[in-house]
């Protein structure tokens, strides 16, 4: 009888983590089963083929007739992206971890209020969020583009490095930074050498989250300045049918495992950095 | 022999939203004394901690040191160092990078001054020995010099912990009572004038913390410098210092010896908050004469005036019990518990309660006599606040302790 | 550590510029009827309003909520079990489950919502490589029908649903479950009574995170062929049609029913734990 109830939860836990897996990386599988297809129809599979990857560096290489355009507009695409969420997630990371240091430092009812201003970007639906930006930067600005585009980013990651630095801040010992200011360092001395190594975690983390999010913006970016300064989600949601190069599948497949394997090898880098200190105080 | 003052506090006010958490205080520290402000939790004694080490600012009042008034002096300017509560060790330095963090932070000019030219040259030769001294010493040379003697600073500095070996140990992997003692070594490792210790013990358990109780005594005499120890913890403050100054409300209740404030409470709050105590209703009946419980005791005190009435403080320890017939007060044992070394019995004697500590075994319901002697008892000026109200503050006050613990 | 609450002002700075004026202004648009950005001339107008009673606007909006409440149901009886598989089994590796469940976000979204769509229709690049391989799969014929469209939601959203859910439950101290089986409870008991109710500010987190970006947002429906939703309404109305003010009244609306959800996590989450 218990055999049976353990045999039924193994496979209802099998059933339900499969839907799941099925569900989120069915559309990742279908995008990186398209980037090696030898023809540039979607539909129709006819041979394993890396031309497209090769596309992506060296249209003119590897691509023929109008698929060289097509591959150089994506190009130019990827490089304003790159752009745009490189700049975006540097400038965020470092301003978001100073206001959170300024947020942790208001009293209670304060924090909650900031808090919860800080929330407005994070919950608010990306469509408002990029209506009011079009209308300030309309304002500001005389015409949208990179610019307005990067500021954008700016504003919407800020929210989450702010979020994952905040509980950091508030895990690490209230008297560090007066331990650091008894031993000889002037404040500005005491955030650099002691607070943020202490919430190191929580920076990375919240560079990570802007990243993500910067990088696979579509409806801000498309009411903030990415229908002049093309980005890549624009190009794809410009292009219907076959006017999108399947570099397109390329590059993205590229970057969802690239960003894998850069955070796994990290993982077990630390892990192993670890395991070594332990073996050595062990033996001491 | 009256020691140097070290630093004043001159009438501080302090107070946080409104509420005062320190009312107008007045103390001096002295060189080379041990002092405890003791009090039950939001009494103030860490915040007037905080003033002396510059961490908070006064609203009110001088903070007075060398002559100088001090209140504005960042906390890396005062010749004076913290343990804190928990510790604050930085978690990504190893127990090195803790110890030798406050010397690292200095520059090379007042590295220079800190081990003086003198000793720096003595190293230079030892370092480089062929080394004429009387041409100039390369910076990369000397630089070099006071590096190897800060390492023998810390080095040294562990060895008075008894953490040697421990250097290149991650903070975090430590023992409590070893991350107590690199949080010391940190500390004292800049030869402070004073050193500020916040509750320090609080995080040990009991054996653990007798030790270092004895421990840190030990080390204040063999540093010579100032230690001021903050603690809610009665015996602890008994135990370890010169000086013990309770505190209640943001006010000095009374600043003595150990011996005089156990033995000599000027108010039922510190009667009761240091150690425990009978509070008894009496009247000073004649010239060294005290009638309390319907019989009259001799006593020692003599600056009542006749007819006062006063507050008689009696230990529960003080007590001595005699055979019936020859007891001035006889009571039933209502309850009895044995301590360990002591039984704690509780006595009534005409509707009233008395706490009474004895070594012999008495059978609950039966009848004790108790007598006292003229010095163990001790009179105080009646107050407005009777003694049970004072008793229930000290309750709420030791709730409070409990609280503060579980939010932290 | 106080002294550094001044590095907070620059930010409520930025953020009242960036957030409180642009609706003021949103709401002065509301009341003018302007081709593109024009606030100091247009004239006070109730024209607008009108939309709000116009059928294909009423219809737009109960379309999206309609495909967004369902979704956001399926989202949570799906997610649920799956955050607390995970939470509860011996493999809870904090950082391999965060990179199982933010993988797919860090993949073109609208890449995404195309490969699906490409599966609802006949011939796609699945199909087309088993019928190398002899297999013929039916034809799934959903583009653009609600089923399909319901499925891609699900499909791009249920992450943002398992992870606030999955954060609130490892966060549960296991020895509440040993409490409570101690004091003779069930399985299902403890669930019900302990391990529900303590998740329950997951559940509301992971509603608002997947509801309010599947009822108005554009691109996803847009890409399984659904362009009759409130987004794309609103997107017409600044983009083409530059009606300013139309746009601008129907993103009040919206606006309206996200303060509201703002104040519930205000309530149930006050320092932001569960929106990580």
């Amino acid at each position: 009888m218990s055999r049976v109830k353990k045999i039924s939860s193994i496979l209802l836990k099998v059933v339900f983590i499969g839907i799941a897996v099925i569900l989120i990386y069915m559309p990742i599988v279908v995008i990186a089963l398209q980037s090696f297809n030898g023809s540039k129809n979607n539909e129709i599979f006819t041979e394993f083929s890396g031309k497209w990857y090769g596309g992506l560096f060296y249209p003119e290489g590897f691509l023929e007739g109008n698929d060289v355009q097509n591959a150089s507009d994506l190009q130019e695409a990827i490089v304003n992206t790159l752009m745009v969420t490189t700049l975006s997630t540097i400038i965020s990371t470092i301003l978001g971890v100073i206001f959170a240091i300024g947020i942790h430092s208001l009293s209670r009812k304060k924090r909650q209020r900031m808090i919860l201003l800080n929330n407005v970007p994070i919950i608010n639906a990306d469509i408002v969020t990029g209506v009011t930006l079009m209308i300030v930067f309309s304002i500001i600005f005389s015409e949208l583009g990179f610019t307005s585009l990067l500021l954008s980013h700016i504003f919407f990651c800020i929210p989450y490095v702010v979020l994952s630095v905040l509980p950091k801040l508030s895990e690490i010992d209230n008297n560090l930074y007066d331990a650091a200011v008894d031993l000889g360092c002037n404040s500005v001395k005491a955030i650099w050498k002691v607070i943020l190594p202490a919430i190191k975690s929580g920076i990375i983390m919240g560079m990570l989250l802007a990243f993500t999010m910067s990088i696979d913006d579509f409806t801000i970016s498309f009411f903030t300045g990415a229908r002049i300064f093309n980005n890549v989600s624009m190009i794809v949601y410009l292009r219907k049918g076959k006017a999108l190069s399947p570099s397109a599948y390329a590059y993205n497949t590229i970057l969802t495992f690239g960003i894998l394997f850069v955070l796994i090898g990290y993982n077990i880098y630390i892990h192993f950095k670890n395991n070594k200190k332990n073996i050595k105080n062990a033996s001491k | 022999m009256e020691k140097n003052k070290l630093i004043e506090l001159k009438n501080i006010v302090k107070s946080y939203d409104g509420e005062v958490v320190v009312d107008h205080m007045t103390l001096y520290i002295r060189e080379n004394e041990f002092i405890t402000l003791v009090g039950p939790s939001g009494c103030g004694k860490t915040t007037t901690l905080r003033m002396i080490g510059g961490f908070e600012k006064p609203d009110k009042g001088e903070i007075i040191m060398n002559g100088q008034v001090v209140n504005d002096l960042p906390p890396h300017k005062r010749p004076i160092n913290t343990v804190f509560q928990k510790y604050a060790l930085f978690p990504h330095l190893n127990v090195y990078g803790n110890v030798a963090f406050g010397l690292n932070n200095k520059t090379y000019a007042e590295l220079m001054e800190f081990y003086t030219e003198e000793k720096v040259m003595a190293q230079v030769a030892k370092l480089y020995p062929g080394l004429d001294l009387k041409d100039k010493v390369s910076k990369r040379k000397l630089r070099k010099s006071i590096n190897s003697l800060i390492d023998e600073s810390v080095r040294n500095a562990l060895k008075l912990v008894n953490l040697e070996g421990y250097e290149k140990r991650k903070v975090d992997s430590m023992s409590g009572g070893q991350q107590q003692r690199i949080a010391i070594a940190r500390a004292i490792i800049n030869r402070p004038k004073i050193l500020l210790l916040d509750e320090p013990l609080a995080a040990l358990d009991l054996k653990l913390r007798q030790n270092m109780q004895y421990e840190l005594k030990e080390m204040q005499r063999k540093l010579g410098i100032t230690f001021v120890f903050v603690t809610h913890d009665q015996e602890e403050a008994l135990t370890m210092s010169d000086t013990v100054v309770v505190m209640s409300k943001g006010i000095i209740q009374q600043i003595g010896t150990p011996q005089d404030i156990y033995n000599e409470p000027k108010n039922s709050f510190v009667a009761n908050f240091v150690g425990e105590s009978n509070i008894i209703k009496g009247l000073y009946t004649a010239h060294k004469e005290v009638t309390f419980m319907g019989q009259s005791f001799e006593c020692v005190d003599e600056n009542f005036a006749i007819g006062e009435e006063v507050q008689v403080v009696i230990r529960p320890e003080d007590w001595d019990v005699v055979p019936l017939e020859q007891a001035k007060l006889v009571g039933r044992v209502d309850a009895s518990v044995f301590k360990g070394v002591h039984f704690e019995h509780c006595v009534i004697i005409q509707g009233k309660e008395l706490i009474v500590h004895t070594y012999e075994f008495v059978k609950v319901g039966e009848q004790i006599g108790l007598n006292v002697d003229p010095y163990e008892i001790h009179l105080m000026k009646k107050e407005k606040v009777n003694a049970e109200t004072v008793l229930e503050e000290i309750l709420n006050a030791e709730e409070g302790i409990n609280k503060d613990e579980t939010i932290q | 550590m106080k002294r550094f609450s001044k590095l907070s002002i620059p930010y409520l700075i930025w953020m009242s510029l960036l957030v409180l004026i642009p609706i003021a202004i949103l709401i002065i648009m509301a009341f003018q009827e302007t081709k593109g950005i024009k606030i100091f001339e247009g004239k006070l107008t109730f024209n607008n309003f009108k939309v709000l009673v116009d059928d294909y606007f009423i219809e737009s909006l109960w379309l999206s909520f309609l495909y967004s409440g369902i979704s956001t149901v399926c989202c949570i009886f799906i997610a649920y079990p799956i955050a607390y598989i995970i939470a509860r089994s011996h493999f809870n590796n904090r950082f391999l489950v965060l990179c199982f469940l933010v993988l797919p976000m860090w993949s073109n979204t609208l890449l995404r919502t195309k490969a699906i769509a490409s599966l609802f229709m006949e011939g796609n690049i699945i199909s087309s490589m088993l019928a190398k391989i002899g297999l013929e799969l039916p034809t799934l014929d959903l583009y653009g029908k609600p089923l399909g469209v319901i499925i891609g939601m699900v499909s791009m959203y249920l992450p943002f649903m398992i992870l606030p859910i999955y954060t609130v439950l490892e966060k549960i101290d296991k020895s509440l479950y040993d409490a409570s089986d101690d004091l003779g409870a069930n399985t299902f008991k403890t669930f019900w009574k302990v391990t529900f109710p303590l998740s329950l500010k997951g559940i509301v987190t992971g509603i608002i995170l997947v509801f309010l970006p599947c009822a108005t947002g554009f691109g996803i429906a847009e890409g399984l062929g659904e362009s009759g939703l409130i987004g794309t309404f609103i997107q017409q109305n600044f983009g083409n049609n530059i009606t300013y003010g139309v746009g601008a009244l129907v993103s009040i609306v919206i606006l309206i029913i996200i303060t509201a959800s703002l104040f519930i996590v205000g309530k149930v989450d006050k320092e932001g734990e569960t929106l990580l």
